[in-house]
């Protein structure tokens, strides 16, 4: 086994088999939707109705910093 | 055979066999039994048997001719008005267990995603095709009925296309469907050829 550093986005079953849809930051902004459904609100596990999805799902503080710079309608 | 499709007893017995996949979805639901997404799975279960319903309400004809059994049309009505109830339930799942009634919501599904505007389309033509399913309708539209009848092909096309558009990337399961469906529409083509001028 070994371990590379590549400069590009590898190629995997996902994103080869249905470009459109695999964004790698995909699902972090509710205000953007997925090609077939929108990502603004989700049903939590053993809960009935569903709530607003939140930015980053929540983790804003902790995580915003990491996608700074980036489009967040382009790399949803 | 087609003695026994004529028998008091087969249209009880038809009715009860299409009740088998309702009885199946509420012992499921009861059971606790549908997995990690219970919404989906309900709106899978249901669409999938509308469209299984569908292809068996369009394959009746050619199964008269095929198997000689002309007593099959007895029960043309019947599997294709529950192809209509399980695709009401179908709708209906969305509507009230996805959506939670919101106008807005379902506007913007059904604007801005291909597949649920096809899937509309496809419920939508049934909704004329059930209203005019009763015997009174039939004598009152004459020809014409059959005419009208005929959007059970587009129907069931939309349906097999409002599958294919929805799933990620694994046709195989819409793919048979509409294999079905492009022969049992054939068969009509193909009766229709041999006919002698």
């Amino acid at each position: 086994m070994r371990i590379r550093l590549v400069e590009n986005e590898p190629a995997t079953t996902w994103n080869l088999t249905n470009p459109r849809e695999y964004g790698f930051y995909s699902n972090v902004n509710p205000q953007v939707d997925h090609p077939r459904w929108s990502q603004a609100s989700e049903r939590r596990l053993g809960e009935f109705f569903k709530r607003k999805t939140l930015m980053f799902n929540g983790y804003g503080e902790q995580v915003a910093g990491m996608y700074g710079g980036m489009d967040l309608k382009k790399f949803h | 055979m087609n003695i026994l499709l004529r028998g008091r007893a087969a249209k009880p017995i038809a009715f009860l066999l299409c009740l088998v996949p309702l009885a199946l979805l509420a012992a499921r639901v009861l059971l606790g039994a549908l997995g990690a997404n219970p919404v989906e799975a309900v709106t899978h279960f249901t669409g999938d048997w509308t469209l299984r319903f569908l292809l068996a309400t369009l394959a009746i004809t050619p199964a008269r001719r095929l198997l000689e059994w002309p007593d099959l049309i007895r029960f043309r009505r019947m599997l294709g008005l529950w192809a209509f109830f399980y695709g009401t339930l179908h709708l209906a799942t969305w509507v009230c267990l996805d959506k939670f009634f919101d106008p807005a919501d379902m506007w913007a599904d059904v604007t801005k995603r291909r597949f649920i505007t096809m899937g509309m389309a496809g419920f939508a033509l049934m909704v004329p095709l059930a209203i005019t399913s009763t015997s009174g309708w039939i004598r009152r539209l004459g020809k014409r009925w059959r005419l009208l009848h005929r959007l059970a092909y587009l129907s069931a096309a939309a349906g097999v296309v409002h599958y294919w558009w929805l799933v990620k990337s694994d046709v195989r399961a819409p793919l048979l469907y509409g294999v079905v469906l492009a022969t049992l529409l054939g068969a009509r083509l193909m009766r229709r050829d041999v006919r002698p001028a």
